[in-house]
């Protein structure tokens, strides 16, 4: 494991697609970092390039321009085979659908066996990352046998055992219920206290809460970009102009109603 | 090699069981696979079998004693025989002696049946008790006699075996005494059997080296045939004061017959054998004395080679285009893999695994079943072969042949899954998502086109036709391979047109549900209905095509061996005698009268042979085919009657050379009178291309005229009696009827025995066209298995938002029968094409009329839609079965 701060960095990342009418560019030139341990969480509308900048970062493609560099190496110029091993030994991957993560003939600890040897890590702690997760009860269970959630953990475990630099999760919550969506919210802080960096494209406002970082993408492009100031939490605005609030800051407000103060560059939300 | 090391992760160390859990596609890989291993291996094996049954062809239809060993000398009467005295000449072989050592000489030789001793007692007078009644009978002792005789009646009593016609003609029956007269010295004898007389009954093959013996041809009229065991027949002799008698040792291949690893291996050691018995200085010389002995090896093996060549060269190239066809369904079979491992292979694919080790797991997968299959292919083949093919008898080494041709051919294929598994998985790791296009099908076509090309050119501008031009006269590779690449390439373009765009889904617009349904399908899975019903229609039309071309040969061939002869079976009356209209040969027999035109005709026609008919028995006794004239036999018959004003003699004119009214001329002798010259103005009232008793013996044209004209001109000579039918008997049954044959002739003897490896050659080529219709069907089942699980969910909500399910099972049949029946469509028109194109290049004896006829094999076309229409119900039913019995419940908790 590389002891740099920074897990990954990408510079003036682009991406353009080849269609019958002339090439469509899919990313526009796009710069982040994602320091070692954080929780960065992609948001943005559909179609405005969230899984093209996933896809980048889990190096399941060439950018078409800028430049990637995961874990302090450089993905320009690799060619596919040293794309394929960088992604298999740097970058954890999980799918939004559960089951399209899982063999369905391997056993939960058989899966995360899996993921390490082909990670050929010798991360000796898999008992461990299975307690970690939860699926130490359900170690000798079959995918068919495990709840959505239950899977979607196990997705997880597979993709950090063996401490790749990035962990990839694309809409990870999408196709879980809320409880399953705590509990999974509830393993990141977990994943990340063993040094785990996450880069998650989410809707869900659980995960926001928990981002260090929010990368807003809109149109190919960066629209904008929020860290956690200490330990206040990220909330999202939707394209609506809507926000959720923490649950804390909701018990303020009793009467369900709140007042909106703009004073120079902030905004205020008072009580009526 | 930290790839070497991931091989022993659980994905790929389960990998070899893991298509145990997809039926289905377990199932196509396994009968693809078999029918790799047939078309692969069935090659040598069949190659063999077809040279094992050209010598068993030479064993069973020629005469088995002929092929082997046969060791005549003069034995000794006297046991044991008289000592031998340095410097006299050698005397006679002690009988007991003389088996011995040629037992010995031939002990370890593989495939030989135990020896044959016959000895030749002459003729012997015979009297009954009435001694007023004699008559004369062949004494014969021959080994293992008594078993292929028909016995009428038997006593305990020991004697002589007497023919029922001598027992007739001296009024004796079993159990009676009898006196034999040899050399003028009588002996009392028990008559111990009576059996049939061996030339009034049907013989079997155990008889055949003694043909001249019993029957003669023509040379003797020997008297019938009486048996005694050796040891009475030598008493017998003996006591006549004969000290010698003609004695035969024969050595016959065994019952199972001959391969041509145990004729090589044979047939030069009893030449070698032979060579020392007739050198009187080696020992076995010395003790047989003189005498021949005659090993017919060289024929025999030539013969057999030839037809291993023959079978060979023909089979070759359908033998590849059957394994072509299970290896095309074995990429389908790759890809429905790819398809049902997407997600594993992209787990995989993330998790690290490269397009190398996916290949690997598909190469791991798909080996086991494949390996296995290829084995049942060869054992299947083997079994095929000896059952179906043109001898059970193959050599050991064919096998081994087969292993390795089936080994490489599986390898081939191993090889062709791992490229697939190789490119599907980049596709859906790293290049997919970079590059949206669909992959298209790969336009083969014009390739395959081309070649058909090449090959009908190369075939279209030879001299000579293909089969008289092959050495051995074997059908021409071109022949077989033209068909099988024309077949190929219109049939994928066909198919490819067929379910272009949307002109399937938009000309079934305004049908019923079902149909439009069906043909919605078909046309959305475009990319897999193209292959598949290229496949049907390429094993249909090698059905078809080998089916019509095995017709049309044997027609061909039959037509020119019984065309010259004229009937299936001639016989040659010594003077002009009518046959009797009471015996029951009439009614199957005809009359004919074959005279040669003599010099001296006019020189405004060329020189004719004068067949001589009845018009109203010709019919029923010769043989005819409708290609032979434009009109029919009854009508150029009828136009042969006589004129009642004695102008112009009608005539039937056959061949070239002949014009419209000519003068014949002809050698007539009346009763008492000398031969005189005549000449007959005749005029043409029909021509035929082709004529019984034309054209055999020379191609000089045919005259036919009515034969009660001929023989008011004094013409008689010649007569012939012409019955169409195969039966053996038919001679004993004339000579019955007080006709007196003279020689007999037979369509079966004439037909050119290098001709039979072609018509094994077209049976294994249809035996193929079958096996890939078998594999297609399974293609077909792999087709719609892989698309039914998919299917269901949108099945089951359809079934519960209304569509019934009689139209669900209507439009699985029809989504199947369009592709089925486009096959059998496709496959039918072009085989039939294939087959008017190469027609003229299989003419097995071009010098013969007539050329080839075309027979269309409608029978094939109809086994081929049964089939078709099986598959249909069956994968129809299957599929529908498996879409009905899962819950909707678990088809949505499973959705993709």
């Amino acid at each position: 494991m590389s002891t740099s701060t920074v897990a990954a960095t990408c510079r003036d990342l682009m991406q353009v697609y080849p269609s019958a009418a002339g090439p469509v560019p899919a990313l526009r030139g796009i710069d982040a970092t994602f320091p070692v341990g954080s929780v960065t969480v992609v948001i943005g509308p559909s179609g405005a390039g969230k899984s093209t900048f996933l896809r980048l970062l889990a190096c399941l493609e060439q950018p078409a321009a800028g430049e990637l560099q995961i874990d302090g190496r450089s993905t320009a110029n690799l060619s596919g085979r040293a794309r394929r091993r960088l992604a298999a030994s740097k970058v954890g991957y999980v799918f939004q659908r559960p089951a399209d993560n899982l063999l369905d003939y391997l056993d939960v600890r058989e899966h995360v066996n899996l993921a390490a040897r082909m990670r050929s890590s010798r991360d000796r702690s898999v008992d461990d990352l299975l307690t970690t997760t939860g699926l130490a009860e359900v170690a000798s269970r079959r995918p068919n046998d495990l709840s959505a959630g239950e899977q979607q953990r196990l997705a997880f475990a597979m993709a950090v055992v063996g401490q790749p630099a990035l962990v990839i999760a694309d809409e990870p919550s999408a196709e879980l219920d809320p409880a399953a969506t705590d509990a999974l919210v509830a393993l990141l802080p977990r994943l990340t206290a063993r040094g785990q960096t996450f880069v998650i494209s989410s809707h869900d406002p659980a995960v926001v809460t928990i981002a260090d970082q929010l990368l807003v993408i809109q149109n190919g492009a960066l629209a904008a970009r929020a860290e956690r100031a200490g330990e206040a939490p990220l909330a999202v605005i939707d394209e609506a102009g809507r926000v959720q609030l923490p649950d804390e800051a909701v018990t303020l407000f009793s009467e369900g109603r709140v007042r909106i103060v703009i004073d120079g560059g902030e905004v205020r939300m008072e009580a009526p | 090699m930290g790839w070497l090391r991931r091989l022993t992760l659980p994905p790929w160390r389960r990998a070899p069981l893991r298509l145990l859990h997809s039926a289905s596609l377990l199932w196509a890989v396994v009968v693809a696979a078999i029918v790799l291993g047939i078309a692969g291996g069935s090659r040598p094996l069949f190659v063999s079998s077809a040279a094992s049954a050209a010598i068993n062809s030479d064993i069973t239809h020629g005469c088995a004693f002929d092929v082997g060993m046969r060791v005549q000398r003069q034995a000794s009467t006297k046991t044991p025989g008289p000592p031998r005295v340095v410097g006299e000449p050698i005397p006679p072989v002690e009988l007991a002696a003389g088996t011995n050592a040629l037992n010995e000489a031939v002990a370890g030789l593989p495939g030989l049946a135990p020896v044959v001793v016959t000895l030749f007692g002459g003729t012997a007078q015979i009297r009954g008790a009435d001694d007023a009644k004699t008559s004369q009978v062949q004494l014969l002792s021959r080994t293992g006699a008594r078993q292929h005789l028909q016995v009428v009646h038997e006593v305990a009593a020991p004697g002589i075996w007497l023919p029922d016609s001598t027992a007739r003609a001296i009024g004796v029956a079993a159990g009676e005494h009898i006196t034999l007269e040899v050399n003028l010295v009588p002996t009392p004898l028990t008559v111990h059997a009576v059996f049939r007389d061996l030339t009034e009954v049907r013989r079997d093959r155990s008889w055949c080296s003694l043909e001249q013996t019993l029957d003669g041809f023509g040379i003797s009229n020997p008297p019938p045939t009486g048996f005694l065991d050796q040891r009475t027949l030598l008493r017998l002799l003996s006591h006549s004061h004969l000290a010698n008698v003609e004695a035969w040792w024969e050595y016959a291949p065994g019952p199972h017959g001959w391969t041509i690893e145990k004729a090589k291996k044979t047939l030069p050691a009893l030449t070698l054998i032979a060579r020392s018995t007739g050198d009187l200085s080696s020992p076995q010389g010395s003790l047989l004395g003189f005498g021949t002995t005659s090993v017919d090896g060289q024929s025999t093996i030539a013969h057999s080679e030839d037809a291993a060549r023959t079978a060979s060269a023909s089979v070759g190239p359908v033998a590849l285009g059957g394994a072509g066809v299970a290896l095309l369904v074995l990429l389908i079979a790759a890809r429905a893999w790819l398809e049902r491992r997407r997600k594993e292979v992209t787990v995989l694919a993330l998790r690290g695994a490269g397009p190398g080790l996916l290949a690997i797991k598909g190469v791991l997968e798909m080996g086991p079943p494949m390996v296995i299959g290829g084995a049942l292919g060869i054992v299947i083949g083997d079994l095929l072969v000896k059952t179906v093919g043109p001898s059970s008898a193959v050599d050991s080494h064919a096998l081994g042949s087969a292993a390795r041709l089936v080994g490489l051919a599986v390898a081939i294929a191993l090889g062709a899954v791992a490229i697939v598994a190789w490119l599907g998985g980049r596709r859906m790791t790293v290049d997919a998502a970079s590059d949206p296009r669909r992959s298209r099908l790969l336009l083969w076509e014009p390739a395959v086109l081309a070649l058909a090309g090449a090959a009908y050119y190369e075939l279209s501008t030879r001299p000579t036709p293909t089969t008289a031009a092959a050495p051995g006269g074997h059908i021409d590779s071109l022949v077989l391979l033209f068909p099988v690449l024309l077949l190929a390439g219109c049939a994928g373009l066909i198919a490819r047109a067929l379910f272009r765009g949307n002109a399937l889904r938009r000309s079934t617009g305004r049908l019923s549900t079902w149909a439009w349904l069906g043909a919605r399908r078909v046309s959305a899975g475009r990319r897999r209905a193209v292959p598949l019903v290229t496949c049907a229609a390429v094993s249909i039309g090698i059905v078809v095509f080998s089916g019509t071309l095995a017709a049309s040969l044997r027609a061909t061939i039959g037509a020119k061996s019984t065309l010259g002869v004229g009937a299936a079976q001639t016989f040659t009356i010594a003077a002009p005698q009518p046959l009797p209209a009471a015996a029951p040969v009439a009614r199957i027999a005809t009359e004919v009268t074959r005279v040669s035109e003599n010099a001296n005709g006019d020189t405004s026609h060329a020189p004719a042979d004068i067949l001589g008919v009845e018009p109203a028995t010709f019919a029923r006794g010769a043989y005819w085919d409708s290609s032979f004239a434009s009109r029919s036999l009854s009508s150029l018959l009828r136009a042969l009657s006589p004129p009642a004003d004695g102008s112009a003699l009608p005539v039937v004119a056959v061949g070239d050379g002949l014009p419209d009214r000519f003068v014949l001329s002809l050698d007539s002798q009346r009763a008492g009178e000398r031969t005189t010259s005549i000449n007959i103005e005749v005029q043409v009232v029909g021509r035929a291309r082709a004529f019984p008793g034309y054209g055999f013996e020379s191609s000089r044209p045919l005259v036919v005229v009515d034969r009660d004209a001929l023989a008011k001109a004094g013409i008689v000579d010649s007569p012939q009696v012409w019955v169409n039918r195969t039966d053996p008997l038919v001679r004993s049954r004339l000579l019955a009827a007080g006709m007196n044959v003279t020689s007999v002739a037979r369509a079966s003897d004439l037909t050119p025995a290098d001709l039979t490896p072609q018509l094994w050659a077209l049976d294994y080529i249809q035996l193929i066209g079958l096996v890939a219709g078998v594999v297609t069907m399974c293609g077909v089942g792999l087709y719609f298995a892989s698309i039914a699980s998919r299917r269901r969910l949108g099945t089951a909500l359809a079934r519960r938002m209304g569509m019934s399910r009689r139209v669900a099972i209507a439009s699985t049949g029809c989504e199947l029968g369009i592709m089925l029946g486009a096959g059998l469509a496709i496959g039918s028109g072009l085989s039939a094409l294939a087959v008017r194109l190469v027609f003229d290049h299989i003419d097995s004896a071009p010098e013969i009329p007539p050329s080839p006829l075309f027979r269309f094999d409608g029978g094939s076309v109809i086994v081929c839609a049964v089939g078709a229409l099986v598959a249909t119900v069956l994968v129809t039913a299957v599929v529908e079965w498996r879409a009905a019995r899962v819950p909707l419940s678990e088809l949505l908790r499973h959705a993709e």
